[in-house]
């Protein structure tokens, strides 16, 4: 749900990075974090476990270009990718405005992807939310590692309804930006009702 | 189906929340009051907020909300309206309103507890009526004038910097 501010002309809008354990979630978080300018970004906060993995969410605040006037700040959540904080997981697509799908393209990861959808999937309907109403795209992240799956053969299981696509190498940089702005333009779309 | 109700806070109703909570602010004696979504962000704030990374504190706020809620409903409660932070020095009250606004106070030893919590119910009804009078302006104004506005090339160039 965006948050459109005409007294201080600010539209907030909350975008959540979802997927499978150690699919790079986090890691698209912290190369934004690095890369952005530091007047457009706020502090990136982290809930994490002792072993640096996600315990509840991180969280980033960016600023981008302006639109009528109104200042344009995205609110970039992950949720924790392992199994058993499910509970957790649910709480941060609350009144979401877009989702990043990151899909692991490691063969290993295969079956883990299309649960991970399965529960993105189920837990939307908890709230009572489509995903084919939300603005979802999926990014094929670690195209640069051995032994990865079949983009084509991934999205014919994943995709069913043809959510853009990005391929990226996160750890790398490669595709971050492009994910980014790729969700960015469809959640703003939306909020013109295209 | 997924809720395209956004929420939109129009001048004369941030205007009367900003009433509401800077006196709030000087009856309660406490240092900062921000009015929260449960999405985690900031609608109104009032007082001193100098090295305070407001966004990051809302957000780790929505997310104890949240958690709260989810613990709640786990031991058959709807919610715990209340969550009280004590430190040495700072102390922080929050308050879920009603289904979308929390609201948060930052007070020192220089007030007490009570004083902020009774404080805090005073203010309900007001900010309430305020919100309800926002659903309705919600309603039948649009942000049409606003976004229809938006061109394809506005889209664009949002990473333009």
């Amino acid at each position: 749900m965006p948050l459109i501010n005409y007294a201080s002309r600010v539209i907030n809008l909350k975008i959540v990075y979802y997927g499978p354990g150690l699919c790079g979630k986090t890691t698209n978080l912290q190369y934004i974090f690095d890369k952005t300018d530091q007047q457009r970004k706020g502090s990136l906060v982290s809930l994490a476990t002792e072993a640096d993995r996600t315990l509840f969410f991180d969280f980033l605040p960016i600023e981008v270009a302006q639109i009528n006037g109104f200042q344009t700040k995205l609110h970039l959540y992950t949720v924790p990718g392992q199994v058993f904080y499910n509970a957790s997981r649910k709480l941060i697509l609350k009144e979401v405005d877009g989702i990043v799908f990151v899909a692991d393209l490691q063969v290993a990861r295969f079956e883990a992807n299309l649960e991970s959808m399965d529960n993105l999937i189920e837990n939307l309907e908890e709230y009572g939310y489509d995903i084919k109403e939300i603005p979802t795209i999926i990014q094929y992240n670690k195209i640069d590692l051995p032994n990865i799956a079949s983009i084509t053969e991934l999205d014919k299981e994943m995709n069913p309804y043809n959510f853009p696509v990005f391929k990226a190498s996160a750890a790398n940089g490669q595709g971050v930006f492009e994910t980014l702005k790729g969700i960015a333009k469809l959640v703003v779309k939306r909020l013109q009702g295209k | 189906m997924y809720n395209k109700t956004d929420l939109i806070l129009y001048d004369e109703e941030y205007q009367r929340f900003k009433e509401v909570i800077d006196n709030f602010l000087l009856i309660s004696g406490s240092k900062y009051v921000f009015l929260l979504s449960k999405s985690g962000q900031v609608l109104v704030e009032s007082g001193q907020t100098e090295h305070l990374d407001v966004t990051s504190l809302a957000s780790l706020i929505a997310g104890s909300v949240a958690a709260t809620i989810g613990l709640a409903k786990i031991v058959g409660e709807s919610e715990f309206s209340v969550l009280f932070h004590e430190g040495e020095s700072s102390n922080i009250y929050i308050s879920l309103l009603n289904e979308r606004l929390i609201l948060v106070v930052l007070f020192s030893k220089t007030t007490s507890l009570g004083l902020v919590r009774l404080k805090v119910k005073t203010i309900q009804p007001s900010i309430q009526a305020i919100y309800q009078n926002l659903l309705k302006k919600m309603e039948t104004h649009t942000s049409q004038s606003l976004l229809e506005n938006i061109s394809d090339d506005d889209i664009d160039k949002l990473f333009d910097f």
